[in-house]
């Protein structure tokens, strides 16, 4: 077999056809480059389209940039991000709706899990069932739950008649969503109107957690198939069981699932966009006319908003470059929280 | 706790009692699509339709670009599978069984990459595919998405799988790198490739924030914008909004039904978001 066109290096290298035994030095570097040639199609990719933004994007932070490169600014639109009360409601929003969905899909993510595990004669087709909403897609499926919650029309208003609850704006309803357990609980709950989150970004959460719960489910079931059954078999003779099972011998040994899950949620809500882009100007899209609600406006949509809608490209490339280092320190905190526990897990 | 002849029923319930809330707004989502204006607008809603008006589907197909939304859809997403699994495979294999100095480095620079959120690539991709003068092209969309380290990372454990034997057994026979990877490996590996090659499809197909950003013209718009569009088009006809969202909808579950099994297990071994 030669190599095919394009290959042309490789021919300076290698002798021409009759092929004789190359000596083993030859026979390596030849390997060698080819190995890079093989490489080469997918790092120049990754390498335009992941790697260079990456770096690029702090360039661009550095300059006043609407629609063309402008003046070199150094880090004032950093100094500018500090003061600006709207990114900083977008970042506190999006620390919302990750304590808000996060930690409630992987709870409800094991659960379901643990019930799977049990062994049920329809374990495959609930598994299927859970993890639907995972792979269609999220904009079709937000815009059914932005029909859902309709404030007119929808059956979530229906649902809170049946059980003769007042109707709500849902995605509407720029409020506080703690208003609403407090009439739920017939006034026994309080909290402040006006704190975080309002409940149209309650029912984003919603939403989220609908969205991901399968995929949890999933992980942890093909952790909880890792565990040896001679582990559990043990533990059971020496008389544990039900909740103390699981306390002292699943949850223990699912650390690094739920490390990595943990992980992996959190990245994903932070730069969340397909879900609150469509539901989050209060059932239709935000899009750029003015956004309806400010209180849905997590930081995606701040970094969308000046880049796409303010054309402010250098000042959108700050506030990313920022979230992103949010992100990384979010990272580093579930390392230092649950990280060590993986080593003991193992 | 309750006794153990309790307990299967109480898990069957549960199950089904999760199973319905996750279930409902795909079902209200194809009931909605077969009622009539006047009926989809009524408070309290009606579970079932009166009369089935399937016509709604062709109503909202013609309301809308659809055909041409699915055809670049389908091109997109093929597009992304084909450039995606060619790139991918080619670096799994030098990654996994070749001997290419600094491959360890090169593997640990594309794990690291996974660390970048979308929002930071967002804007220089953006730029760059202006300069490049790709914008509102196939180019731009498909592009981008040629290679991904989660596939490389996929087809590399699966690489490592196929026994090193055969190709000791194959070099001794003259055969090269490219060819015991067309002939023997990719074969062998055949369902990691379907499950990567599924992944990169259904990406592709649902993927909305990149196209919405780099598409002006009807002639390459995927079908997850003209959605978007159809939405503030039809607005208050909830009916044939529902019928868009479900055609949107109906080729990856279709997928989805026909691969399930080698779907649920790829993704829980990835880990993807």
């Amino acid at each position: 077999m030669r190599p095919v066109a394009g290959a042309a290096p490789l021919e300076a290298v290698s002798p021409p056809e009759p092929i004789r035994p190359a000596s083993p030095k030859a026979r390596r570097r030849r390997e060698a480059l080819e190995g890079y040639l093989f490489l080469c199609p997918a790092l120049v990719i990754i390498g335009l389209f992941y790697v260079y933004p990456a770096l690029y994007s702090f360039y661009v932070s550095l300059f006043r940039w609407e629609v063309v490169q402008e003046a070199f600014v150094g880090l004032r639109n950093y100094a500018h991000l500090l003061h600006d009360p709207d990114f900083g409601h977008s970042m506190l929003l999006s620390i919302v709706y990750v304590a808000g969905s996060v930690p409630i899909e992987i709870a409800i993510g094991l659960a379901l899990a643990l019930l799977l595990h049990q062994g049920l004669r329809a374990r495959a087709f609930f598994r299927l069932l859970y993890f639907l909403p995972y792979i269609t897609s999220q904009v079709a499926l937000s815009l059914v739950w932005g029909w859902i919650f309709n404030a007119q029309y929808g059956v979530a208003n229906a649902v809170l008649r049946l059980v003769h609850l007042p109707p709500q704006g849902w995605l509407l309803a720029n409020n506080g969503a703690s208003s609403v357990w407090q009439v739920a609980s017939g006034g026994h709950l309080h909290a402040p109107d006006a704190a975080p989150p309002s409940l149209a970004l309650a029912s984003i959460m919603l939403v989220t957690v609908w969205f991901y719960v399968g995929f949890h489910t999933v992980v942890y079931l093909s952790g909880l198939s890792a565990i040896p059954t001679e582990v559990t078999e043990a533990a059971r003779i020496d008389g544990a069981a039900g909740f103390s099972l699981f306390r002292y011998i699943t949850f223990p040994l699912l650390t690094p699932t739920t490390y990595f899950l943990l992980i992996i949620a959190t990245i994903g809500a932070m730069t969340s966009f397909n879900i609150v882009y469509i539901l989050g100007g209060g059932g239709v899209q935000a899009g750029c006319g003015g956004n309806p609600l400010e209180t849905t406006k997590v930081a995606a949509l701040f970094i969308f908003d000046r880049f796409w809608c303010q054309t402010e490209l250098g000042y959108a490339s700050a506030a990313a470059f920022v979230l992103s280092l949010v992100i990384l320190a979010l990272t580093v905190l579930n390392v230092r929280a649950v990280g060590r526990r993986v080593a003991f897990a193992d | 706790m309750p006794t153990k002849r309790l307990r299967r029923p109480l898990l069957y319930v549960t199950m089904t009692v999760a199973g319905v809330l996750m279930a409902f707004p795909f079902v209200w989502m194809v009931l909605t699509s077969l009622k009539s204006e006047s009926e989809a607008t009524i408070f309290p809603p009606h579970l079932l339709p009166q009369s089935w008006l399937f016509g709604n589907y062709l109503q909202a197909w013609r309301s809308a670009p659809f055909a041409r939304y699915f055809v670049n859809s389908g091109i997109i997403a093929i597009g992304q599978t084909a450039l995606g699994l060619s790139t991918s495979a080619l670096a799994a294999y030098a990654l996994a069984r070749m001997r290419v100095p600094g491959k360890r480095v090169i593997f640990g620079i594309l794990i690291a990459t996974l660390m970048i959120p979308p929002e930071a690539t967002l804007i220089p991709n953006y730029i760059t595919i202006q300069r490049l003068h790709w914008y509102d092209t196939y180019f731009a969309l498909i592009i981008p998405f040629g290679a991904s380290v989660l596939s490389i990372f996929l087809l590399r454990q699966a690489f490592l799988q196929v026994p090193h034997e055969l190709y000791e057994a194959a070099v001794l026979d003259g055969c090269s790198h490219a060819r015991y990877l067309a002939q023997i490996v990719l074969p062998l590996s055949r369902s990691a490739v379907a499950v990567v090659g599924l992944l990169t499809f259904i990406r592709g197909w649902n993927d909305f924030q990149w196209p919405l950003i780099v598409t002006s013209s009807e002639s390459v718009r995927p079908v997850q914008v003209g959605l978007s569009i159809f939405q503030s088009d039809v607005s208050t006809q909830f009916q044939l909004l529902m019928a868009g969202t479900m055609m949107a909808v109906i080729p990856i579950l279709l997928l989805f039904l026909i691969a399930q099994r080698q779907l649920v297990q790829g993704i829980s071994r990835a880990g993807l978001r």
